[in-house]
């Protein structure tokens, strides 16, 4: 902390010494506080509303209580829900305007104008609209946005054994496609509307309670209270910086004025795989590899047991997650505390992940006018990990010695060069653990009537340890000699990285109606980030570390020269700058404008070029407001919307426009080791911003007596200056640089229907989904030379991004059958070396001749369609709940399957007896072969799917006795992934992967299905 | 009192955003790594470690060890793939069955490994001349980065023939397309000869102890003199031998097995190697000895590049030679460990071999203590020999010629004819250099090639296999305007 004070203030002069922008903001901050004093002499003191506790019973017409009812503060995130007697409480300001809201019976608005008690009847008369949406720097109803935005509500995902949130909503909001791995602890691949940057930075931009982050993983689900995604650039511009791959915004919860509540959830189960690939016997494989070797390269004698490894590395993993809050408040302060544990097993092995997160949000009216508050976050997380790779390890690995010897000791083999994946596995001690604080500490000053500051400044420090240590040990042969696989001196290596993130908001809400028609809402502030850590790495490999934790110091044997030690800046040190101001206006509350402008500054540019400029405009019209739609009873609500503008994206590693020699390029003179250091690649001194304009073209609308919801958007997201690497010839100076020459087009349309309704006073139902229809096009890659990427772990690459494809489409022989004899293949144009039961290549191009000119491009992975369903039904005390999610269109890359270069690998089952012999006739699959795989079609594989994400029932008990502290009780048992519908022979079509090498399955982590039991306890 | 409060309220919020305005350029990030300047204005090691870091590739993969090794030993009749069968080392096969084509890997790795060490030394070049040192120091250190340019060059233009030339540091895009054109074999011969004449005017002719691993004029002009041989300029080789020979400085070990050995380190036959230190922290030849240790039962390595059988026989009997070349499963070594008998391959290049017990080793197999060497001086012999013969005068050839068979353990040659004593030299050349990384080379030098692999069965194909592929991925690259050797595609 003292440590990040100083990052602070350390270089500080005084503040004389300043930038003509900040005194201009001052000014501007100074005239308001002038305006506020006259404000206060004119019309005497401004009384600030008080609050009062208002209570009441949700009904429906015929009189049932409604439990999870909706009550909400009009405009305001300050809201709760009925119990199963359809009671409620709630604290809100005299004048305010409470919102109830009901699945399947619409809404009701009723002013509380002093009333402690109010009891309502929900009958399905609504207004729509009203929902409150986090827009970024403050909150907006749904219907004045003119841009496109999704909202997910925290109680929909916090039954889900996911770590994070954006796993969460995997299926649940059109335009955002979440690609989740299986392994523990990993955060998902997030892309909202198509896959828009080339460098890593096609992740959206996140925000936690206003606070920039990079990873959610700290975040439990538990104390989330909405998600929102802002899709448009009106939405996302007041993120000019970083926005334009979307922005996910979450909301944490806040406590309750009225009432102290005590919420326990819990929930544990098991998790398993569900879809192996069947790989051959010891007898098959050794078959396979003679005929691969065309020589007796495996006897009889070489068979010394029978290993299924995947069995042997592999476990039904047992996980639970616990989460306690409590939260209350009066009528100054609210609280909302929390702590959660989460402890997840891997698949793999000995492979875990636990979590212990903590939350206090607080605030606090120091004066009717003078709000200050926080929101704190700590997390604590312990990994075991296990190196992924034994995934294709127990795939290559021949079946033909055991796991461990009737002696104890790991067996192996001089047959294969892959080893013992399970001696691997259990000789590996990694593990990585670390803290994380976040959180912000914000003041908040209402100058006068409508005209509020807000200041809030967020922290972000991280650190992250990790160890890796490899014992002294040994593999057998099956004559009891030592193989390959062992390790003769015990190896240690520590990480340390610290990384210290602040962000300073600074901004100021106008928020005013001009008699009936106009309504003007500004929002104009300044804030400045930045990002800076560091990572330390010490190694010892003297052979003399014990296998015992206690004794690693970082000191240990250091005279011994057995150590070595580096210290590194963390790659994306950063600092940001950024002034921004937004306006709504509305007229007649029917039409809509909100413009936006933003201009970023960031250290990753270079120096001409530091500055972006991000406007944004949109408009809408509510058109069921207008006189010619009052006879229709079709809509109840009907908005059309239209929005253009700009974001950015910064997202490189820092100082990439400087020409920095590297270093630690070793060499011996004598016994003195120099370590050389030089200039080894080419820089872009003229980076800058990637740009992305956007068109936004939505209707939103509500009908059949709000039963149905409805929203449509067509979006063309053009990314402009896309920064990518562009490969060289290699000649000395790098093999490739960073510039921003790449165009990159996603256009699509998002469609999202709800309805809900019910079937009589005891059951209801609603049904939500969402599709999204993406096209991506690769518009330009600078001079014109393809992205070679995709590496296939034996040498070679499977994609291509060129303009007039998709990012990352695969590129490939097409193949055209197998040839069946010499005279065949003499017949026909062939790859050198080609025999009989290879594939028969495409001469694409007919010169006779097959080489790189005669490859395709068989499609990407970016999927042409993605969907999810999400239903409920309600029935009594019980409720159930299905949820589904799937896309199609796309490929995936099977490369494991020809991982099979060099020493005897196994093979699947399927291809080993299915494969082609000379005069079989069977086609399948090409001859036994030991050479690095061509690539081809025949690894290219569709990726659609159809999953059950979410299958789940609950039940509500009555509470019957009203004095009893416990105030709801729910039991509810789920099960995730339990099916998958995929025609892929892999693991696993989802893959996470870089844009340009996404759908690649090599060390893919297997897809499993989870089955748990959960609790909801309130007091 | 209101009124006070709303003051300091608004006061205390100015300050607020008037603090992240202290500073003037905010969005300035120092460079945490060290720049150039850091180097250029550092009198003390700034030109060190420009010159280090051009050595430092001299101990990578892509320069040194498995694409390296393969083009330059398993293509050609001294060694075969090695390994297990089904064990392709990705394309080593196809190297040992003259199978390859431009996709091949090692290709694309030695032309990159080799570039990278052109590339810095043109940094180094280009900056340590403005570095504020002595003169004769800075000379030393042109001279060092010159003769590794060549060496780099030589590399390339043995494998692909004529090839870019690079002679100044590229700082953009469009340079370094502009410059991916092969330049003519004789340009670049020209360039290589260039830099080695300047850099025996300007390295010393010896090295302390403490130089160990650095250039010397000798090695300068010992590869000048096998660059010679390549071009057939057979007075200026007999000359640079002369003048090796002549320095007084070198001679043959007793012990031809010594020479591999970490006591025949930097011994007096020792010309240039690389300097590797098996001590931590190590840093050797990236793998060179795993790649080539025995595979199978024992784990020493890997089993590539295996010599074959028509190399062991070709050894005259009595040969001493062999036996210090040829490591047999099974047999014992000088240091007491066994090769394990069930290992795949019958035979193993002994020249590679590290003790893991008699000599430097920390247990870092990747890196270890075993020294590359480039240039000794029984090199230089054959080159005299070669040279003098090539001129008429057999019997300096003889001379030469006979001072490395009689180590050998043989009795000395009378040819009479030049023809037949050429024969011979080739013949003594082969056995002598046997697995350090020349005989590939040295058919296609003398256009034997053909024959000698045609003979093993190997679809040699003249003219075409007498250069190699450029890699199909730097074609791809330059968008194709690197021309393809003859007869590839």
């Amino acid at each position: 902390m003292i440590q990040f004070i100083t990052h602070l203030t350390g270089k500080c002069r005084p503040y004389f010494n300043i930038k003509q922008g900040f005194i201009s903001l001052s000014f501007l901050v100074f005239f308001f506080c002038q305006q506020s004093l006259q404000a206060g002499r004119n019309n005497g003191p401004y009384m600030f509303q008080t609050d009062i506790t208002v209570s009441g019973k949700v009904t429906d017409v015929n009189g049932n209580p409604l439990s999870g009812a909706s009550v909400q503060l009009k405009g305001s995130n300050t809201g709760t829900s009925t119990n199963s007697s359809g009671d409620y409480t709630i604290t809100v300001p005299t004048n305010g305007v409470l919102l109830f809201s009901y699945v399947g019976l619409g809404n009701l608005e009723v002013p509380v104008s002093g009333k402690t008690t109010i009891s309502i009847t929900l009958s399905g008369n609504v207004k729509t609209g009203e929902e409150v949406i986090v827009v970024g720097y403050g909150t907006s109803r749904k219907r004045d946005l003119t841009g496109s935005s999704s909202s997910v509500k925290g109680a929909e995902i916090a039954n889900l054994p996911a770590l994070s949130a954006t796993q969460a909503i995997q299926g649940r909001a059109a335009g955002v496609q979440i690609i989740n791995s299986g392994a523990p602890g990993s955060a998902p691949n997030v892309r909202i509307r198509g896959t828009g940057s080339i460098l890593g930075g096609a992740d959206p931009l996140y925000v936690v309670d206003g606070i920039i982050t990079q990873d959610i993983r700290n975040i439990n689900i538990a104390d989330i209270l909405s998600v929102d995604v802002l899709k448009d650039a009106s939405s996302t511009a007041i993120y000019g910086a970083r926005a334009a791959n979307g922005v996910i915004l979450i909301t944490t919860k806040a406590g309750n004025r009225s009432k102290f509540t005590i919420n326990y959830n819990a929930f544990a189960g098991v998790r398993m795989l569900t879809h192996l690939v069947d790989m051959a016997g010891p007898n098959l494989y050794a078959v396979y590899s003679n005929d691969a070797a065309n020589a007796p390269a495996i006897l009889e004698s070489d068979i010394t047991g029978s290993t299924d490894w995947y069995k042997e590395i592999t476990r039904p993993a047992i996980f639970q997650n616990h989460n306690l809050s409590l939260s209350g408040g009066k009528k100054k302060y609210r609280f909302y505390i929390s702590g959660g544990y989460l402890n997840e097993n891997g698949i793999l092995l000995d492979n875990n992940y636990q979590r212990i997160t903590a939350r206090i949000n607080h605030d606090y009216a120091v004066t009717s006018k003078f709000k200050i508050g926080n929101n704190l976050a700590f997390s604590h997380y312990k990994s075991e990990n296990k190196p992924f790779s034994l995934f294709s390890s127990a795939y290559n690995a021949a079946p033909i010695f055991n796991a461990v010897n009737p002696d104890g000791s790991y067996g192996n083999t001089t047959k294969s060069n892959v080893g013992n994946p399970y001696a691997t596995l259990k000789t590996t001690n990694n593990r990585s653990y670390g803290n994380r604080a976040t959180g912000s500490l914000w003041g908040e000053y209402q100058i006068i009537k409508g005209l509020s500051f807000r200041s809030s400044f967020g922290i972000d420090a991280e650190q992250n340890n990790g160890w890796n240590y490899t014992p002294v040990y040994q593999t057998f042969l099956p004559d009891g000699t030592t193989a390959a696989q062992k390790n003769e001196k015990a190896d240690l290596s520590f990480s340390k990285d610290s990384i210290y993130q602040w962000t300073w908001d600074n901004f100021i809400t106008y928020d005013r109606k001009f008699g009936t028609d106009h309504s003007l809402k500004l929002t104009a502030g300044h804030t400045a980030e930045r990002r800076n850590g560091w990572s330390s790495r010490a190694n010892i490999n003297d052979g003399t570390i014990p296998n015992n934790e206690s004794a690693w110091k970082l000191n240990f044997k250091d005279t011994a020269g057995g150590q070595q030690n580096f210290r590194d800046p963390i790659g994306d040190y950063f600092r940001r700058e950024s002034w921004f101001i937004r306006a709504n206006y509305i007229f007649q509350e029917k039409f809509l404008v909100n413009a936006t402008f933003r201009r970023d500054g960031s250290s990753n540019f270079a120096p001409s070029n530091k500055w972006g400029n991000f406007p944004a405009v949109g408009v809408g019209w509510i058109i069921s407001k207008e006189k010619f739609m009052a006879d229709q009873k079709t809509f109840d609500y009907l908005k059309l919307r239209a929005s253009y503008g700009l974001s950015g994206n910064d997202v490189v590693p820092a100082n990439q426009f400087a020409l920095n020699p590297s270093e630690h390029f070793y060499a011996y003179f004598g016994t003195n080791r120099y370590d050389g250091a030089t200039v080894t690649s080419l820089k872009d001194p003229k980076l800058k911003w990637e740009t992305v304009k956007e068109f936004d073209l939505g209707i939103e609308f509500t009908a059949l007596n709000n039963k149905l919801t409805g929203e449509i958007d067509y979006y063309h997201k053009d990314v402009t200056d896309a920064l990518y690497r562009i490969e060289l010839p290699s000649i000395g100076f790098g093999a490739d640089f960073i510039t921003n020459a790449a165009e990159i087009l996603n256009q699509g349309v998002e469609l999202s229907l709800g309805w809900a309704n019910r079937i009589n006073t005891n059951a209801r139902y609603s049904i939500k989904g969402n599709v999204t229809f993406n096209k991506n096009d690769v518009k330009n890659v600078g001079i014109g030379q393809a992205l070679i990427s995709g590496d296939l772990g034996n040498g070679s690459s499977s994609t291509r991004t060129t303009v007039g494809h998709e990012i990352g489409s695969f590129y490939v022989y097409k193949t055209d059958g197998i040839f069946q004899t010499d005279a065949d293949v003499a017949a026909y144009p062939h790859l050198t070396g080609a025999l009989p039961g290879d594939f028969k290549i495409l001469d694409m191009n007919a010169d006779g001749v097959i080489d790189e000119k005669d490859k395709y491009f068989a499609g990407s992975y970016q999927p042409k369609v993605y969907y999810g369903l999400n239903t409920t039904f309600n029935w009594r005390q019980w409720d159930f709940a299905l949820d589904i999610f799937g896309n199609a269109g796309n490929k995936v890359y099977n490369a494991k399957k020809g991982l099979r270069f060099g020493g005897n690998y196994n093979i699947e089952y399927d291809v080993a007896i299915r494969r082609w012999t000379p005069g079989s006739g069977i086609n399948n699959y090409p001859r036994a072969y030991n050479g690095t795989a061509t690539v081809s079609d025949y690894f290219v594989e569709s990726g659609s799917y159809v999953r059950i994400n979410n299958i789940s029932a609950g039940y509500t008990f009555k509470i019957k006795n009203t004095n009893s502290p416990l105030r709801s009780l729910r039991v509810y048992a789920s099960a995730q992934n339990p099916f998958m519908f995929t025609n892929y022979t892999g693991f696993t079509p989802e893959l996470p992967g870089s844009p340009l090498a996404s759908g690649i399955e090599l060390n893919a982590y297997p897809i499993s299905a989870s089955y748990m039991l959960g609790v909801n306890v309130q007091f | 009192m209101r009124f006070i409060n709303k003051i300091s309220i608004c006061c205390f919020l100015l300050v607020l955003v008037l603090a992240i305005g202290c500073k003037k350029s905010f969005l300035t990030e120092e460079p945490r790594t060290v720049t150039i300047n850091d180097l250029i204005n550092n009198p003390t090691d700034g030109a060190q470690r420009l010159i280090a870091a051009v050595y430092s590739k001299l101990y990578d993969w892509n320069v040194h060890t498995f694409s390296w090794i393969g083009i330059s030993s398993i293509t050609s009749d001294d060694a075969e793939k090695g390994s297990y069968s089904g064990d392709t080392g990705t394309d080593k096969n196809k190297l040992d069955d003259w199978t390859f084509d431009p996709t091949s890997l090692s290709f694309d790795e030695v032309w990159r490994g080799n570039f990278e060490g052109i590339g810095r030394a043109a940094y180094a070049l280009k900056f340590i001349p403005t570095i504020n040192i002595p003169a004769q120091d800075k000379d030393r250190y042109i001279g060092e980065a010159k003769t590794l340019r060549a060496y780099f060059y030589w590399n390339l233009i043995r494998i692909f023939g004529g090839v870019p030339k690079i002679d100044h540091v590229l700082t953009s895009q469009q340079e370094i397309q502009e410059a991916s054109v092969r330049a003519s074999a004789a340009t670049i011969y020209a360039f290589i000869e260039e830099d080695l004449n300047d850099a025996i005017a300007k390295l010393p002719p010896v090295l302390t102890t403490s130089e160990r691993g650095r250039v010397s004029r000798g090695a300068a002009q010992a590869l000048l003199a096998k660059v010679s041989l390549y071009q057939q300029k057979w007075a200026r080789a007999n000359g640079l031998a002369d003048a090796l020979i002549g320095s007084g400085q070198y001679s043959l070990m007793t012990d031809y097995a010594l020479i591999w050995r970490e006591v025949g380190e930097f011994s007096s036959e020792s010309i240039w190697e690389v300097n590797a230190i098996g001590i931590t922290p190590n840093k050797g030849v990236q793998q060179y000895s795993l790649v080539q240790g025995p595979n199978g039962p024992g784990g020493l390595g890997w089993g590539f590049n295996s010599p074959t059988q028509n190399l062991y026989d070709a050894y005259e009997p009595g040969d001493k030679r062999r036996d210090a070349t040829i490591m047999k499963r099974g047999q014992t070594l000088w240091d007491g460990f066994v090769v394990n008998p069930g290992s795949p391959n019958p035979y193993s290049n002994y020249k590679s071999y590290i003790s893991k017990t008699q000599e430097t080793f920390n247990g870092d197999d990747e890196q270890t203590n075993k020294n590359y060497r480039i240039f000794r001086y029984g090199e230089v012999l054959l080159i005299k020999a070669e040279a003098a013969n090539e001129l008429g005068d057999t019997t300096a050839a003889k001379l030469a010629l006979n001072q490395l068979r009689v180590r050998a353990g043989l009795l000395p040659v009378n040819a009479i004819s030049q023809a037949n004593m050429r024969n011979i030299i080739y013949k003594e050349r082969r056995v002598e250099m046997a697995m350090e990384h020349d005989r590939m080379f040295d058919l296609q030098r003398t256009g034997r090639a053909a024959a000698v692999l045609q003979a093993l069965g190997k679809p040699y194909v003249s003219p075409k296999h007498n250069l190699f592929p450029i890699p199909q991925a730097q074609r791809d690259l330059s968008g194709n305007r690197l021309e393809q050797n003859p007869g590839y595609f």
